[in-house]
């Protein structure tokens, strides 16, 4: 099981209802329940702190799908490929 | 306005073990943009925290500026060790590879002297191995002025 993965099953099951109760808000759930709805991701945050301290929460819009990250350096492998020198050295950087 | 400026240095040695300079524009292409950061949590998490009495942990290492990365990433070992939460989960994806789910963290990057972006989306990747602390991808750039001067391998940032 992944992290959160109860957090985003109870979001995904009660998307219909949750979205007719707080709209676009930003919604902090842990566990499957809803700590609170905010207007910005800042103010979500904040809150979360306060009720959660640093336990891991789901803050997300219910309108939102999941964030698709793409970082190519690391999905192609090509981080510090080829960085040999031309004299064939090794390299430190500062 | 504040401004981070760098030159990017490197050393190397020669197969009798000789170290000498790379110039800064070799450097600055083969390394790419590396520069210093200090990572701690997001700053309105941070605020909550401070008045709780907890502590607020930093770690300082370098960042590749990374034009290609849609979100910035945090070494996931570095996230666990300064105590993030998770906040969110995202999926990585690519032309080649299957869309695999990510750990997305809070964080806050400082670049001396005076940079602060707040990045509430970093996703965790394996970046220790790499010499790496984080990327810092377009959701921080979006913010900034970016000046990459390969000629003389130099970077100038400033919001």
């Amino acid at each position: 099981m992944t992290v959160l993965q109860t957090e985003l099953n109870f979001l995904n099951t009660h998307k219909a209802e949750l979205l007719k109760q707080y709209g676009g808000k930003y919604l902090v759930i842990k566990g499957e329940q809803v700590s609170g709805a905010y207007d910005t991701m800042s103010d979500a945050l904040q809150a979360s702190a306060l009720m959660h301290g640093l336990d891991d929460v789901l803050i997300r819009r219910a309108e939102d799908a999941d964030l698709e990250v793409s970082v190519p350096a690391l999905t192609l492998g090509i981080l510090h490929a080829g960085v040999s020198h031309p004299d064939s050295g090794t390299r430190e950087n500062s | 306005m504040p401004v981070f400026h760098i030159q990017i240095a490197g050393q190397g040695k020669t197969p009798d073990g000789k170290v000498f300079q790379i110039p800064p524009a070799v450097a600055l292409q083969q390394r790419g943009p590396v520069i210093p950061v200090a990572v701690t949590i997001e700053q309105n998490m941070g605020k909550s925290l401070l008045q709780q009495g907890k502590s607020v942990p930093t770690k300082t290492g370098l960042a590749l500026i990374d034009t290609g990365a849609s979100q910035s990433c945090i070494d996931e070992q570095a996230a666990k060790e300064l105590g993030l939460p998770v906040v969110n989960v995202g999926k990585m994806t690519s032309a080649s590879h299957e869309q695999h789910p990510c750990n997305l963290y809070p964080v806050q990057f400082s670049i001396p002297p005076a940079l602060t972006f707040q990045a509430p989306h970093a996703m965790g990747a394996k970046l220790a191995v790499q010499g790496l602390l984080a990327i810092i991808g377009r959701d921080v750039l979006q913010h900034c002025l970016m000046v990459y001067n390969g000629g003389i391998g130099q970077i100038t940032i400033s919001i």
